[in-house]
């Protein structure tokens, strides 16, 4: 009897409601602001606007009773309630309540999501991406119009099952690509013929210029005719290319590319408008006497591709005429040929002073195959020529291809369906091989490829399987199915073993395929997807481009798998004296000595103003909007991304920031937000968000360091910016480099919500009241390490938290 | 008769430099040949980007018989021998006309003036560095004719050269056509008074004969007056074309600009205002023809940072440099190059048709008018073509491959004898009693009145175009397309317009381009582009649809379209054929279209 006690005890507390976990602070906190502010008119004897608040159960897993509970939070910040006849609350009594109902709301969805005996979790874009080349060796081009919608995030992470809704657009998309992939991966034709288009540069020229190239030739100079672009050309000329069989293409470019002195360097960036896809972007020196030939491998859908070739660095508008290619018949044979309303490209002594490129060709090289038949179809097809093409061979394949695809052993019900579609496809004509085609195209639009399950209908368990759980693992560290490695381990059982799965973290980080939670995470975690969002003002960030964009972001991924790689300590995510840099970034921050596009470990000194993830300019940027800094919204991705509490929602019809009449002297931003926090329904809230936005005033809208803040409006010099601030514990900073150094001595508690981060991408949930157990001990085994960044994720998979559903 | 011997020996004073053997002397000042010294040393040899010193020109006088607006070229013929010489304007090439700027366009056809020329790379006196007219060049003398007694009848004007003291006695010969301006007015020779202080402009003159005045102006106010006209007007001129200069140097996005002028006191007093330091004017791209391509869009704005007087001497020197930083530098903003600058406030707008080198839709340009890639981009050519390259070899044709365009050299000629079997065919080269013997080649194609026809259709007489290409020897006798001129102005679109008839069996008539379209899809006539002094005899055929006609026929506003015959020593062109007005050319034009090439 006491252990059947014992055993519901444990499991009440295992599937405990967050509502019932909370009842301390509900107790002690709610309660009361209840009964003082709320129940005289919302008790049992008025119960005005049919509203009591008196018995209000703290039950957040109820939809209604949860919707009441925020409509209270939103009526209470908004300063809607109580009436204006009755008494404010203390600002501080209003931030906790409001704390405490989005504390409890936040567990309550996390809960939900994880509430079904089976959970399915649909694949990302990119992880299905990623399986597809897998099984198939096939790219799925599913960023283009013609792949898969964006995924929808939460809270920055885009893997969360309970969102990761299925709509009638993905079912045709998922058939339309599977088949694609399946074609390109078992061709039932001859190999195709590879073939090379060439672009001269007369092609390259666009407009009407091939018509000349026969000119050029009759006066013998059509080799030495190049097509030159000036900086920011845009998208001016689309180039056709004509794609009749999918696959792989070389891509050959010859071209010079000319640096000014002391500036930047040309940069070549292909666009695919038909698909929207970048397909290669790269930096090019080289003298226009020397040209180089750059080659890149990408993979193309079937169709016509308007490829639009351009110079990615600034300069003027491209719809200017100066910025555009002559309609006179001169063609660029050498600098001496341009046309004199064009923007020059090079001084009076023949120096280059804007950056240029000059094209001879592009070459499209494809489809390339690497060996016929393909890797695929020797793989999927096992028997090779000799095999008797009868239905017991085409159950073999199915069952082989259907185990790797589904990630776990294929049940014989399951498989008997599956070869009744090539019995049937038989019947109607089709030959061996389609037919077999045929059934695996099911497998590929089944739920258990597209989705991953935790749980089993049959033996529900708060646990996942075997099988599941080298799924967790694989799509965790390499967005992707599991190798066979894992298969085997799942099938001999052995991954429940910690010491296992630890290994297992090695080897798979040691993989070049763990790039991918390299880059995935800290985008998710960091909410790098909001980067250029809103993009900065061309007037008033001129120098802003989308190769600097990408520079910064690649600084916060780079920074991130620096630190995984060398499993360095989290206190460097706070801090720290280097940081990842590429000559774009470099001269943005203006840090000198660093040349070319690659992301490289520079050492920072203190005049540098950088170190963490803080003060990286892709964290300053996304907190910004297009034309300045925005210190609540720095403040409020503080509280979301790094102490791991965000704030509540703002409350409705809070007003813009006044712009001062004409004739008063300038203000900073944080001036103007003085103003707005005097309001007592503000203040509670910002005390915590404000002060670590403020700590960045130093750096503007796009992270560039400075000292005054450049305001338009009103009178006298700029004014200088205050970084300093108190926390709402009463420690007080002078700037961003003294909050960095208060954070560095929170540090587990950074580590605490780094922890929770990780779990919540790994997990594919939110993480709820029932991990934090888990989550402590995680906390406290990481401090034991040192914070050791691939030592935590180590002792996380190792951990009964990740076996969890 | 004492009395006439007089006065011609009087009358030629002024000349006398011209004609006269003076003894050259050395003159350590110029390290080159001037008319008065040096004659062992080269002459001045322009170059590209710089003014050239002043004194470095070579005089000849003569009168203007052809005008080219738009390219800024014509011809005169020499006082002297009567020679037609071509002449060029250098960007920075001066016409001083009633002792101001001018533009070609301002001067009447016929007017006699003084050519100061250097020589181009081939030696030939052809680039114009300034142009003066004899009111000009008497105004800077300080020269004034005072009247001592008219005599209308007779033609003459007798008066007393003089500046500060009396240079002697001169008769000035009038006529009927002489146009008389007193104070702002038209006056008559009658209404002439003793004293009255004249100068004028003159036409025909040559080594033997003074000419007669075209104009004469009475009163010093009258001159002051007349001035001050032309003034404005090319002060109109300038404000829509922007004022001319070429690049000194650039440093960073700042250019240095010495502007164009014909007088520095002048030019200062006119235009310093406007660009003051910090004024924001456009500067525009321009060509050695001073055409722009399209200023509306071209044009990049700047500001001026600081305003230099230039204190050199030279042909061409407007006395002003300009530093001006721009917001982007253009190709065009180079070392040497030519600009247009327009002030701030001057207006920005399409400049009038063919003196813009790009158009939009509609506007296109007819060949004459269009941008020459061989002289704007002599480097898309790897060989000599008409327009540049001159150290190239020319282009030599290569069996079964289609020669490239430019490739081909012009030369101008009348056609003495065709053979039609053989395509051949002999004429002899404009200015010159050189024979040319020449063969069509396999290609080659013959147009008369714009249709394509065999070598007979062309009457022999008729001065032609022969597009040609080297022989085996290297000499042009490789002719892929003949024409006569009557082809070229129906294929430019382009007509004669009389202007004036002249007893002396001269018409003046204006070049007519083609109508176009403006803006708003109305039709248009463009403004002239060029005027030309056509001559006829009694042999000229004149035709009105199809009827032989006479000179006594033609009328001022006439559209003629012409052949001519070519230029001989002592022999000037004539028109062999003029065909008066669009119903004669729509009839001959389409009769010579219906005539079929016989099978060869």
């Amino acid at each position: 009897m006491n252990r059947l006690l014992s055993i519901c005890g444990l499991t009440a507390v295992v599937f405990a409601s967050p509502a019932m976990a909370a009842d301390k602070d509900f107790d002690t906190l709610v309660k009361p602001f209840l009964a003082k502010h709320c129940v005289s008119c919302h008790g049992e004897a008025t119960a005005k606007g049919d509203f009591r608040v008196d018995n209000l159960a703290p039950d957040f897993g109820s939809p209604k009773l949860a919707g009441r509970w925020e409509e209270i939070m939103g009526r209470v910040n908004s300063g809607d309630m109580p009436p204006k006849a009755k008494p404010r609350p203390p600002a501080e009594d209003v931030a906790r309540l409001s704390e405490w109902v989005v504390g409890r709301l936040a567990e309550a969805e996390a809960a939900g999501q994880g509430a079904e005996k089976v959970a399915f979790r649909r694949l990302t874009r990119e992880e299905y991406a990623n399986t597809i080349c897998e099984l198939l060796g096939v790219t799925v081009d599913v960023t283009d119009p013609t792949g898969l919608p964006e995924d929808p995030d939460w809270h920055g992470f885009q893997r969360i099952g309970a969102v990761l809704t299925l709509s009638p657009a993905h079912v045709e998309k998922y058939l339309a690509l599977s088949e694609a992939a399946l074609n390109e991966a078992l061709p039932t034709g001859p190999q195709p013929k590879r073939e090379t288009v060439r672009w001269n540069a007369f092609d390259l020229r666009g407009g009407s210029w091939k018509k000349y190239e026969k000119e050029y030739q009759a006066r013998g100079i059509a080799d030495k005719v190049r097509a030159d672009i000036v900086p920011n050309n845009g998208a001016l000329d689309d180039h056709t290319l004509q794609v009749k069989t999918p696959g792989d293409y070389l891509v050959r470019i010859k071209l010079s590319g000319l640096r000014p002195a002391g500036g930047r360097a040309p940069r070549l960036r292909l666009y695919d408008s038909g698909i929207s896809r970048l397909l290669f972007e790269r930096d090019v020196e080289a003298p226009e006497d020397k040209p180089v030939t750059l080659e890149f491998r990408t993979h193309l859908p079937v169709g016509n591709h308007n490829v639009r070739i351009m110079n990615a660095v600034p300069g003027p508008n491209p719809e200017d005429r100066r910025s555009r290619s002559s309609e006179v018949p001169n063609a660029f044979t050498g600098l001496q040929t341009r046309v004199p309303w064009q923007i020059k490209f090079t001084d009076d002594d023949g120096k280059p002073i804007v950056p240029f490129l000059l094209l001879d060709s592009i070459e499209w090289d494809g489809p390339v195959v690497d060996s016929w038949p393909t890797p695929a179809y020797r793989q999927i097809f096992f028997g090779g020529e000799s095999a008797v093409k009868d239905l017991a061979y085409a159950r073999q394949i199915i069952a082989r291809f259907a185990e790797r695809a589904w990630r776990r052993p294929v049940r014989p019900a399951e498989l008997d369906r599956l070869v009744k579609l090539v019995e049937t496809a038989r019947k109607v004509g089709d030959d061996f091989e389609a037919a077999v085609k045929t059934s695996l195209l099911a497998v590929l639009n089944s739920k258990s490829f597209l989705y991953l399950e935790e749980g089993e209908v049959a033996a529900p368990s708060p646990r996942i399987t075997d099988w599941q759980l080298a799924s967790r693992l694989s799509y965790f560290l390499w967005s992707s199915m599991p190798d066979q490695r894992l298969f085997d381990l799942a099938r001999e059982g052995k991954l429940r073993q910690p010491e296992i799965r630890r290994a297992e973290v090695r080897r798979m980080l040691a993989d070049p395929r763990a790039a991918a939670f390299a880059e995935s995470f800290p985008r998710q975690w960091l909410q790098l997807r909001k980067v250029g969002m809103f993009a900065p003002d061309k007037t008033l960030y001129p120098e802003y481009d989308e190769y600097l964009e990408k520079s910064m972001v690649a600084e916060t991924t780079g920074f991130f798998r620096e630190i995984l790689t060398r499993d360095a300590s989290l206190r460097e995510f706070l801090d720290s004296d280097w940081t990842m840099l590429n000559e774009r970034l470099a001269t943005h921050y203006g840090i000198t000595g660093v040349t070319g596009e690659s992301m490289r470990r520079v050492s920072l000194s203190p005049e540098h103003h950088r170190g963490g993830l803080m003060t990286q300019a892709s964290i300053l940027s996304l907190t910004s909007d297009g034309t300045r800094h925005r210190p609540v919204h720095r403040g409020v991705w503080m509280l979301e991304s790094i102490v791991g509490k965000p704030p509540p929602p703002p409350p409705a019809n809070v007003p813009a920031l006044a712009t001062p009449a004409a004739a008063t002297r300038k203000t900073t931003v944080r001036e103007k937000l003085e103003s707005h926090r005097s309001d007592a329904n503000c203040a509670g809230c910002h005390r915590r968000i404000d002060p670590l936005g403020l700590a960045f005033d130093n750096y503007d809208a796009i992270g560039r360091w400075r000292d005054v803040e450049t305001v338009r409006d009103g009178t006298g010099a700029d004014p200088r910016l205050d970084p300093s601030g108190e926390l709402p514990d009463g420690r007080k900073f002078a700037d961003a480099v003294a909050l960095k150094r208060l954070m560095l001595e929170d540090t587990d508690k950074f580590a605490a919500a780094f922890t929770e981060k990780l779990a919540t991408y790994a997990l594919r949930r939110g993480v709820t009241f029932g991990d934090r157990a888990e989550l402590k001990r995680l906390v406290e085994q990481s401090k034991s390490d040192g914070h050791k960044l691939a030592k935590l994720v180590e002792s996380f998979v190792a951990d009964d938290l990740f076996l969890k559903r | 008769m004492t009395r006439l011997f007089l006065v011609a020996v009087v009358f030629a004073l002024p000349f006398a430099r011209l004609f006269a053997d003076d003894v050259p002397k050395a003159d350590p000042r110029y390290p080159f040949r001037t008319d008065s010294a040096n004659p062992n040393r080269p002459w001045f040899q322009p170059k590209p980007g710089e003014f050239p010193p002043a004194g470095s020109a070579h005089r000849i006088d003569g009168e203007l018989v052809t005008a080219d607006f738009v390219h800024r070229t014509g011809q005169f013929r020499t006082a002297d021998t009567g020679e037609l010489k071509d002449f060029i304007l250098p960007p920075y090439g001066a016409i001083r006309h009633l002792n101001t700027d001018a533009d070609l366009r301002d001067v009447p056809l016929g007017t006699f003036g003084r050519f100061f020329l250097h020589p181009d790379s081939q030696g030939n006196f052809t680039r114009l560095a300034v142009w003066k007219d004899q009111f000009t060049a008497d105004t800077a003398d300080g020269i004034t004719y005072r009247l001592d007694e008219a005599k209308p009848g007779e033609g003459k004007l007798f008066a007393t050269r003089h500046a500060a003291s009396d240079l002697g006695k001169t008769t000035l010969m009038v006529s009927d056509t002489t146009r008389v301006w007193k104070g702002g007015k038209r006056a008559k020779l009658a209404d002439l008074v003793i004293g009255d202080e004249l100068l004028v402009n003159r036409t025909g003159v040559t080594k033997t004969d003074p000419g007669h005045c075209t104009d004469v102006w009475a009163g010093v106010d009258t001159h002051k007056l007349v001035t001050e006209k032309q003034r404005q007007t090319h002060a109109v001129f300038l404000k829509a074309r922007g004022l001319a200069g070429w690049v000194d140097r650039t440093e960073g996005r700042t250019l240095t600009i010495t502007l164009f002028g014909g007088d520095r006191a002048e030019f200062e007093k006119m235009w310093l205002k406007d660009f003051a330091i910090g004024r924001d004017p456009h500067v525009v791209v321009t060509n050695d023809e001073l055409r722009t391509w399209n200023p509306p869009v071209d044009h990049e704005r700047g500001k001026i940072i600081e305003v230099q007087r230039d204190t050199e001497d030279g042909y061409g020197r407007g006395g002003v440099r300009l530093r001006v930083t721009v917001n982007f530098m253009l190709e065009g903003f180079r070392r040497r190059r030519v600009l247009r600058v327009f002030a701030g406030g001057w207006p920005l707008k399409d400049q009038p048709f063919g003196e813009q080198l790009f158009h939009y839709g509609a506007r296109s340009l007819p060949t004459e008018l269009m941008e020459l890639p061989p002289k704007e981009y002599p480097g898309q050519f790897p060989f000599r073509t008409d327009y540049g390259n001159e150290n190239f070899p020319w282009y030599r044709l290569k069996a079964g491959v289609a020669p490239p365009v430019y490739a081909e050299h012009q030369v101008f000629g009348e056609l003495v004898s065709v053979d039609v079997a053989r395509r051949t065919g002999q004429f002899r080269a404009d200015r010159s009693d050189t024979m040319v013997e020449f063969s069509l080649i396999p290609e080659g194609k013959t147009r008369y009145l714009n249709a394509e026809c065999d070598l007979s259709a062309i009457p022999v007489g008729t001065r032609c175009r022969f597009s040609m290409y080297q022989d085996a020897a290297g000499a042009f006798t490789q002719a892929c397309l003949v024409t006569d001129e009557s082809t070229h102005l129906i294929a430019n679109g382009a007509l004669w317009r009389v202007e004036s008839l002249l007893d002396s069996g001269k018409i003046y008539a204006a070049r007519q381009p083609p109508g176009v379209k403006n803006d708003q899809g109305d039709p248009e006539q463009p403004p002239d582009i060029g005027r030309a002094e056509l001559r006829f005899n009694p042999e000229t055929r004149f035709w009105k649809g199809d009827r032989q006609v006479t000179a006594g026929d033609l009328a001022v506003g006439d559209l003629l379209l012409v052949n001519v015959t070519g230029e001989r020593p002592g022999h000037p062109s004539r028109c062999t054929d003029v065909w008066i007005g669009a119903d004669t050319h729509k009839m001959v034009i389409e009769r010579q279209a219906r005539k079929t090439m016989p099978k060869r």
